[in-house]
């Protein structure tokens, strides 16, 4: 393939240009995208990663520490908030260094779906609260408050994942909030405390198989994750 | 069809980067001076100087604005630019005649 000077580059204009083949120049291209998508979207394999560790650990120790009337220990409920509120902290950071310096279109859609996040968990935990506040002086009452705060917790999360992947056409967010939605469901039916094993092993597992299905995508495709470490 | 043929103001390598960044993106979209900066790993010098060439074609357009009181500048690619890009790669395919490396 010949090579040829690049005819807009004058004099004065910065350092000359190197000329380019048409190989070349689909080379870079193709590298050039991979670069863009791999930097300005956030990482599955981190934020299926730090979520399915999150309920993997967070949910286990809710079981182990169960007591024979189904009451899991303090240090397990502390444990599991400060999991998941890591999680959260993770999934925020990331998402917004990803997104920094963009604006437009998809900035307005992840802002609307961020949003819908935050409603729907208010309405969820003032929801739980009334529940909680009747269901404490009932008989069996700490199975009732586990169930609802766990099945109406979950019910937003798969809901918000299906609507994720329908939003962005993403086959593998809306399988994972289908997943979710089956295993909640599942939860649900079996009660206290096997609630808390199903969802450990098949809700944290569903997120770190997500995980792993990401990074073996990202292999394949090769985006592996930036080595670079600058911030945006 | 010959090599002379490429769109001479994106037939260069920085131009064409940025071009193919911007292009990746999702389509209405927007992207602040510093963070193209920063994907591109240019001199600002050299981001600017580029930058106006293509806006020159109509390829591209900056916005310039304020984020609280500090001024910000926000590139896109015009419609105009995206038929140009698609335009170029689908010559640079036809040059190698569907044998792409």
């Amino acid at each position: 393939m010949a090579r040829f000077p690049d005819p807009q580059d004058e004099p004065g204009d910065g350092p000359p240009e190197a000329s380019l083949d048409a190989a070349e120049s689909l080379r870079i291209i193709a590298a050039q995208r991979t670069v863009v998508a791999r930097d300005t979207t956030p990482d599955g394999r981190l934020i299926f990663g730090v979520w399915g560790v999150a309920w993997l650990l967070g949910y286990l120790a809710m079981y182990l520490s169960s007591d024979e009337s189904h009451a899991p220990a303090p240090w397990a409920g502390a444990a599991f908030a400060a999991l998941l509120a890591s999680a959260i902290v993770v999934t925020a950071v990331h998402t917004s260094r990803r997104s920094a310096g963009l604006r437009g279109e998809s900035s307005r859609v992840g802002a609307m779906y961020g949003t819908a996040w935050v409603v729907c968990f208010v309405v969820g935990f003032a929801l739980i609260g009334r529940i909680a506040s009747w269901a404490v002086d009932v008989e069996g009452g700490g199975a009732i408050i586990t169930i609802a705060s766990n099945g109406i917790s979950c019910l937003i999360v798969a809901a918000l994942y299906m609507a994720g992947g329908a939003v962005w056409d993403d086959r593998r967010m809306f399988l994972l909030g289908l997943w979710i939605g089956v295993v909640v469901t599942a939860a649900t039916v079996v009660g206290t405390p096997y609630l808390y094993l199903v969802m450990a092993l098949a809700g944290g597992g569903g997120f770190l198989v997500a995980a792993v299905v990401e990074h073996v995508r990202a292999v394949r495709d090769g985006t592996p994750g930036r080595a670079r470490t600058r911030e945006a | 069809m010959a090599d002379g043929d490429l769109d001479p103001v994106i037939h260069a390598q920085a131009r064409l980067r940025i071009m193919a960044t911007l292009a990746g993106l999702p389509a209405g979209d927007e992207i602040s001076f510093p963070r193209l900066r920063s994907i591109l790993d240019f001199s600002a010098g050299n981001l600017s100087t580029h930058l106006r060439k293509l806006e020159e074609a109509e390829y591209v357009t900056q916005t310039k604005t304020f984020v609280g009181r500090t001024p910000a500048t926000y590139v896109a690619l015009t419609p105009r630019g995206r038929r140009a890009f698609e335009t170029y790669t689908e010559s640079l395919s036809a040059l190698l005649g569907g044998t792409p490396t």
